[in-house]
C-alpha cells in the first residue's frame, strides 16, 4: 500500500487532526529533552568528571578487607571430628585514620598484649594504609579492646584449623598454612573442597574520611567450604595407633606403619604411623617426618612379595600346592656365571618339602626355583597386575608409582631375586592392595580414603563408589592362596598372628634395608600383612616395623604379635566382624578411649544454630541452651556469627556474635 | 512471504529491544559474577528467550480479540492483585510477590498492561467524552483502583508508575489542557513543597502563569489554583506534624545527597560506578564498582551502572540511544494506527516504558529521588520483562494491525 498514508492518516478524527499532531510533537520533544538531559549528564558524570569519579572508586577498592572463610569440617566415617576450625581474631588499621587516636590505641594494646607502647606507635607510623598490630589472637580480646572508642582500627576474625585429636592420624590429615591453605595430606588434596569464598567488606568513609564500620558496605560474608568424610574410622585409628606405638617400643623400632583397609572395597579405615606428628604444630616437624609414608615411601617388600611368585605358579597352573621341592638345606648356589655363583639362603632349613611348605616357612630358594619355572615374562606380568610399579591412585597427594624394572632391563639373577622381593620397590601401600586384591576373590580395587563430600548444610556432594581396578588372579587361585597363607599363619613364619576361633590368612616379610650402596646388617624392616575372616576377609591389615633394636627382627616376631593386637581389638571393640564375634572365646580387657583435644569432646558435640536476624537477647538464650557460649559484640539484631550456623562444634565453644542496630529500609531495591 | 514480512514486522521496534536485551543479559551477567549469584543469571536467560518468543507470539494474535479481552484480563489479574495481598510472600518490606516453585510472580507487573488495555478499551469508546465527570472518573477508577492496592503492598515507585501512565493517556486521549493542568498542579504542588518554599513557589507561579495562559472559566481557575496552594500549604503542614526520623526519611528520599552513608548510599555509589567508568570503560566484567558489589542488588534497580563502568560513555549512551529510538518510534506506532483503541495501546505502553527509563537513569545519575523501578529490558526480575516483551508484543501488534479500523 500507500506510505505516505501512514503520516497523514487521522488517528480519531479529522476534526481533531491538528491537536493530535500537535501532541506527537509535544511527545517527541519530550523524549528528546530526556534523551538531550540525560545525554549531557553522562558526558558530565562519565567525561567531565569522571577523574574525580575514578579517584573515589581506587579509594574505595584500596580500602576493601578480606573476611576469610573458614575452611569446611573434616570427619572421619562415622562422623567424628577430625579437624575444624578455632576462631581467632586479628587487628589491623588504617594509620592515615589512626593518627589521631595512635597514643590511645597504643596504649590500650600495650595494656592487652604486654608488647612496649612503641611497638604499636611505630606500626602506626607506616606509610600504608594498612597495617596488621596484632593477628591471630583469641577471640577474648574483642571484648578488652572496645573499637568504637579507636578510630581506624579493624578487627578480622580469622578461621584457623583445630585437629581435635593432635597425634591421632597426623600425617594423613596434614595441616594448613597460616593462610589456611591445604599445605599437606588430606588438607592439601582436598584443598579445593575445603575452601569456602572469602567474604569481604569495604571500610566507608564519612566527610571527615573516618571508617564508620556501622555502614560498611559492601559487605559480601564468607562462604564456608565443603566437608569431607574420610573412610578413616576414628576407632580403628586409635587401635591402629596404640598398637603401633607399644609395638614400637617393645621392639626398640625406630618407626612403623600400620594400613588398615577394607578389601571389598577399597576404603581406608586407617593408616598409622610412628613418628607421629600433631597437625596443631605442623611446622614442627622435619619434612621426613611430615610424610605419610605409606604412600610416599618405597620399601623392599622381601618376603611378602612371594605373593607375586605365588600367584603366578598358581594362576598360570604351573605348580600345586602339595608339588615338591628340594630346598637344598638352607643354602642353593646358583651359578652366575662359569666361575662365579649367587647365594641363596633361607632361615628355616629344609630338604625336601612342597609347595605349601615352601609358603608357609617362606622359602627363599623354593621361590627362587619355582620363578625360574614362571619364566620373566609371566613374571613380570603378574607383578603389573597386582599394581606393583603402578600408583594406585589414590586420592591423597605426593604417591609414588614404586619401582617395578621391565624384564629387559633385569639381570640374569633378577628373576630370582624377585621371586623374594628384592630388587622391586612398592609402598607400604602397593603391598597392602595386593593381598586385599586376594581376599577380594582376586579382584584389584582402587584404594580410596573419601568417602564423601557435603555441602555447609551437609547435603551431599559426592560420595565415593568403589572401584574395580581389573582382576588380577582367577577366585580359584585366590582361595588356593588363602589357604596357602593360612597354612603361615597356622604353623609357618607367622604364628604369633594367630587368633584362637578366627581364620587369618598372612604372611611375614623381613628385608635388609639397603643403605647406602650396600645390605646394612642389622637395620631391617619387619612386615607382617593378613586379612581375617579368611572365609569372607572383612579386614586387611599391613603392619611394618623400621629397625627393631630389641633382638628380634623377622616379621614373624616383629609385627605378627602387632597385627594380632589389632585383630583381637577390631574383633572385640567394633562390629566390623559381628558375625564372627561370638565364636571368640577370649575378651580384650579394656576398650582404647579416643583421646581428644578438651574434656568436651567426649560429652558429644552439637550444632551451632541460626541466630541471625534475631534480637541479641533472644540470641543469647537461644545460644545458651544449646550450652553454647555467646561473645556480643555490638547490640541490636545479630548480623554475623561465628562460627556459623550449621558447623558441629563442642558445648560450651564461645559463639561470636556481631550486632548491629535495627535498621529501616527505606528503599525497595529487590525486584 | 517478503511483502508480508516488510508489511508486518517492524525492525524499528525489534532492533533496540533486541539490542537492550543482550545488553542487560551481559549486564546481570557482570553484577552476579563474583556475588556467587549465576542462578540470576540463568533466569534471566531463560527469561529472555521465552519472552522473546512470547513477543513474537503476541505480535500475531488477532487485534480484535485482544480488544475483546481487555476487560477479562484486566478483572483477572486485579484479583491477583487482591489476593497477593493476602497470600503474598512479604520480599524486602512489601507483600507483592507469588512465590510458585522457586520463581516468583508479581502480579503488580501484569497489571500494568492489562491496566493500559482496560484503560484505552474504555477511552475508545465513541461516547466517553473526558469533559464529563462521570467518564472522566471512571477512566480515572481504571489506573487508581490497582493504584491503591499497590500502595497497600506498599510499593511505591510501582504506583508512581501508573500515575505517569495515566497522564499520558488521558493527555493523549484528547483530555484538555485544562484538565491536565487540573491533574498536574497539586500533584507538583505537593512535591515541591517537600523540596522547600522557593520550589513551592515556583510552582504556584508556574501554575498562575498556566493558567492564565489558558484562558478558561475563570470560577474553574481560581478554583484550581486555591486548591494547588491548599495542597501546598497543608503538605508543609503535615510534614511539620510528622515525628522527626518520618521527616528525615522524607528529606532522604527526595534529596539522597543529606544522607551520604544511608539511604543517599546508593546514589553516590551509582554515580561514582557511572563515572569512573570514563569514556571506554573497564571492560566487561573489569568494573571494580560492580564486581565489588558496592550496590545492593545491582543486578535490579542499579543496572544501569553496570553498562556505565564497564563499557563506559559508549555503553550508557548506546543504551540511552536505543531507548530513545524505542520511545520515539512507540509514539510513531501511536500516531499511525488507525485504530482509536490500537492508537491509545501503544500511547499507553510508550507512556508505561518512558515512565520507567526516566525514574530508573534519573535515579541511577542522580538527577531524580531514589525510586525502586527497574530499568525497561536490562533489569534482572522475571515478571517484569516477561511484562515488557508483552508490551513490545503488544506495540508490535498494533504496528501490524496498524491499517484496520
Amino acid at each position: 500500500m500507500n506510505e505516505n498514508i501512514e503520516h497523514t492518516t487521522p488517528i480519531f478524527d479529522v476534526a481533531k487532526l491538528k491537536s493530535n499532531q500537535f501532541r506527537v510533537r509535544l511527545l517527541r520533544i519530550a523524549v528528546g529533552i530526556f534523551f538531550i538531559v540525560v545525554g549531557l549528564r553522562i558526558i558530565h558524570i562519565q567525561i567531565v568528571e569522571s577523574e574525580k569519579y575514578r579517584k573515589i572508586a581506587q579509594k574505595q577498592y584500596q580500602s576493601k578487607v578480606v573476611l576469610p572463610s573458614p575452611r569446611g569440617i573434616l570427619y572421619d566415617r562415622n562422623g567424628n571430628i577430625l579437624a575444624s576450625n578455632a576462631t581467632y581474631v586479628s587487628f589491623a588499621a588504617d594509620p592515615m585514620l589512626a593518627a589521631e587516636d595512635a597514643q590511645a590505641i597504643a596504649k590500650k594494646f600495650s595494656q592487652a598484649f604486654g608488647k612496649h607502647k612503641n611497638h604499636y606507635l611505630n606500626e602506626l607510623k607506616s606509610e600504608s594504609r594498612f597495617v596488621w598490630l596484632e593477628r591471630f589472637v583469641d577471640a577474648k580480646y574483642l571484648n578488652e579492646i572496645d573499637l568504637k572508642k579507636l578510630n581506624g582500627v579493624v578487627v578480622r576474625r580469622e578461621p584457623k584449623r583445630l585437629y581435635f585429636n593432635d597425634q591421632i592420624a597426623g600425617q594423613l590429615i596434614g595441616s594448613t598454612n597460616i593462610d589456611n591453605a591445604g599445605l599437606a595430606g588430606i588438607e592439601k588434596q582436598f584443598d579445593v573442597e575445603f575452601k569456602g569464598t572469602d567474604g569481604y567488606v569495604v571500610f566507608q568513609r564519612d566527610g571527615l574520611g573516618r571508617a564508620r564500620p556501622s555502614v560498611d558496605y559492601p559487605r559480601v560474608e564468607p562462604k564456608k567450604g565443603n566437608n569431607i568424610y574420610l573412610t578413616i574410622d576414628l576407632k580403628l585409628q586409635v587401635i591402629a595407633e596404640k598398637a603401633l606405638k607399644k609395638g614400637i617400643e617393645d621392639n626398640k623400632a625406630e618407626g612403623g606403619i600400620i594400613i588398615v583397609l577394607q578389601p571389598r572395597t577399597g576404603e581406608i579405615l586407617a593408616i598409622a604411623q610412628h613418628p607421629n606428628i600433631n597437625p596443631n604444630h605442623f611446622g614442627k616437624y622435619e619434612p621426613d617426618h611430615q610424610r605419610l609414608r605409606a604412600v610416599t615411601d618405597l620399601f623392599e617388600p622381601g618376603s611378602v612379595f612371594k605373593i607375586v611368585t605365588a600367584s603366578a605358579a598358581l594362576e598360570h597352573r604351573l605348580v600345586k600346592p602339595d608339588k615338591m621341592f628340594y630346598a637344598e638345606n638352607g643354602l642353593y648356589s646358583v651359578p652366575v656365571t662359569s666361575k662365579k655363583s649367587r647365594k641363596i639362603v633361607d632361615t628355616h632349613k629344609a630338604e625336601w618339602i612342597t609347595f605349601q611348605e615352601a609358603v608357609e616357612t617362606s622359602s627363599n630358594i623354593v621361590m627362587a626355583k619355582v620363578s625360574d619355572i614362571i619364566g620373566c615374562e609371566r613374571f613380570y606380568k603378574m607383578a603389573r597386575d597386582y599394581g606393583f610399579g603402578i600408583a594406585t591412585n589414590i586420592d591423597f597427594p605426593g604417591e609414588l608409582n614404586g619401582m617395578l624394572k621391565k624384564p629387559i632391563d633385569w639381570w640374569s639373577t633378577s628373576l630370582n631375586t624377585l621371586s623374594y622381593g628384592y630388587e622391586v620397590g612398592a609402598t607400604p601401600l602397593q603391598i597392602a592392595c595386593a593381598y586385599a586384591a586376594v581376599a577380594n576373590n582376586g579382584i584389584l580395587m582402587r584404594p580410596y580414603i573419601l568417602k564423601k563430600e557435603t555441602d555447609a548444610s551437609n547435603q551431599i556432594v559426592r560420595e565415593s563408589q568403589k572401584q574395580q581396578i581389573r582382576s588380577v588372579i582367577s577366585s580359584e587361585t585366590a582361595e588356593v592362596l588363602t589357604g596357602l597363607f593360612e597354612g603361615a599363619v597356622e604353623r609357618g613364619t607367622g604364628t604369633l598372628a594367630k587368633i584362637q576361633g578366627i581364620r587369618i590368612a598372612g604372611k611375614t616379610g623381613t628385608s635388609k634395608k639397603y643403605v647406602e650402596g650396600q645390605y646394612e646388617k642389622g637395620n631391617y624392616v619387619a612386615s607382617f600383612i593378613g586379612f581375617f575372616p579368611a572365609e569372607d576377609p572383612k579386614i586387611v591389615c599391613l603392619v611394618m616395623i623400621d629397625k627393631p633394636q630389641a633382638g628380634a627382627y623377622y616379621g614373624g616376631t616383629v609385627s605378627a604379635p602387632i597385627f594380632k593386637a589389632i585383630a583381637e581389638q577390631i574383633i572385640n571393640t567394633t562390629d566390623v566382624l559381628s558375625r564372627t564375634k561370638n565364636v571368640l572365646a577370649k575378651k580384650i580387657d579394656h576398650v582404647p578411649s579416643v583421646k581428644s583435644k578438651s574434656d568436651t569432646f567426649n560429652s558429644s558435640a552439637g550444632i551451632v544454630p541460626d541466630v541471625r536476624g534475631q534480637s541479641l537477647r533472644r540470641a543469647i538464650e537461644i545460644l545458651k541452651m544449646g550450652m553454647f557460649e555467646p561473645v556480643v559484640e555490638g547490640s541490636g539484631i545479630v548480623i554475623t556469627q561465628v562460627p556459623e550456623a550449621g558447623t558441629y562444634a563442642t558445648k560450651g565453644m564461645k559463639i561470636s556474635l556481631i550486632c548491629q542496630p535495627k535498621q529501616s529500609t527505606v528503599l525497595s531495591l529487590n525486584r | 512471504m517478503d511483502i508480508w514480512y516488510k508489511e508486518n514486522i517492524d525492525l524499528k521496534t525489534i532492533a533496540p529491544v533486541t539490542l537492550l536485551l543482550l545488553l542487560g543479559i551481559a549486564s546481570v551477567y557482570s553484577a552476579t559474577y563474583d556475588a556467587g549469584a549465576s542462578i540470576f543469571f540463568n533466569r534471566q536467560l531463560i527469561w529472555a528467550g521465552s519472552g522473546f518468543f512470547l513477543m513474537i507470539v503476541i505480535m500475531l494474535l488477532p487485534f480484535r480479540t485482544l480488544q475483546f479481552l481487555s476487560y477479562p484480563f484486566y478483572g483477572i489479574s486485579i484479583l491477583l492483585l487482591i489476593v497477593v495481598l493476602f497470600g503474598g510472600k512479604m520480599v524486602a518490606g512489601s507483600r507483592s510477590w507469588f512465590g510458585i516453585g522457586g520463581f516468583g510472580l508479581q502480579p503488580s507487573e501484569i497489571v500494568k498492561v492489562t491496566t493500559v488495555l482496560a484503560l484505552a478499551s474504555y477511552l475508545s469508546r465513541g461516547q466517553v467524552n473526558l469533559q464529563r465527570f462521570k467518564h472522566l472518573a471512571t477512566a480515572l477508577g481504571f489506573v487508581l483502583f490497582p493504584v491503591a492496592l499497590i500502595t497497600l503492598q506498599p510499593d511505591i515507585g510501582t504506583a508512581i508508575i501508573y500515575l505517569g501512565m495515566l497522564f499520558i493517556v488521558l493527555f493523549w486521549a484528547g483530555a484538555s489542557n485544562f484538565l491536565m493542568i487540573t491533574l498536574l498542579a497539586p500533584a507538583a504542588a505537593a512535591i515541591a513543597t517537600l523540596f522547600g518554599t522557593t520550589a513551592f513557589f515556583i510552582v504556584v507561579i508556574l501554575t498562575l502563569v498556566v493558567l492564565f495562559v489558558l484562558r478558561e472559566n475563570r470560577l474553574f481557575s481560581a478554583t484550581i489554583f486555591s486548591f494547588t496552594v491548599l495542597v501546598g500549604v497543608s503538605v508543609q503542614f503535615i510534614f511539620d506534624k510528622l515525628a522527626p526520623h518520618q521527616q528525615n526519611r522524607i528529606t532522604t528520599f527526595l534529596n539522597p545527597d543529606a544522607d551520604p552513608l544511608g539511604a543517599g548510599y546508593n546514589v553516590i555509589q551509582s554515580k561514582i560506578a557511572i563515572g569512573s567508568g570514563g569514556f571506554f570503560g573497564k571492560g566487561f566484567l573489569q568494573g571494580s564498582q560492580t564486581q565489588l558489589n558496592f550496590l545492593p542488588a545491582q543486578w535490579t534497580d542499579f543496572i544501569y551502572c553496570v553498562p556505565a563502568e564497564e563499557f563506559g560513555f559508549i555503553g550508557a549512551f548506546a543504551i540511552l540511544l536505543f531507548l530513545t529510538l524505542f520511545l520515539i518510534r512507540g509514539v510513531q506506532i501511536a500516531s499511525i494506527v488507525k485504530n482509536r483503541y490500537a492508537s491509545l495501546v501503544a500511547i499507553g505502553i510508550v507512556a508505561t516504558f518512558a515512565t520507567h527509563t526516566v525514574i530508573n537513569i534519573g535515579m541511577s545519575m542522580g538527577m531524580m529521588p531514589v525510586i525502586g523501578v527497574p530499568l525497561p529490558f536490562l533489569s534482572y526480575g522475571g515478571s517484569n520483562l516477561m511484562t515488557n516483551m508483552i508490551m513490545a508484543g503488544l506495540l508490535l501488534n498494533m504496528y501490524a494491525n496498524r491499517k484496520e479500523y
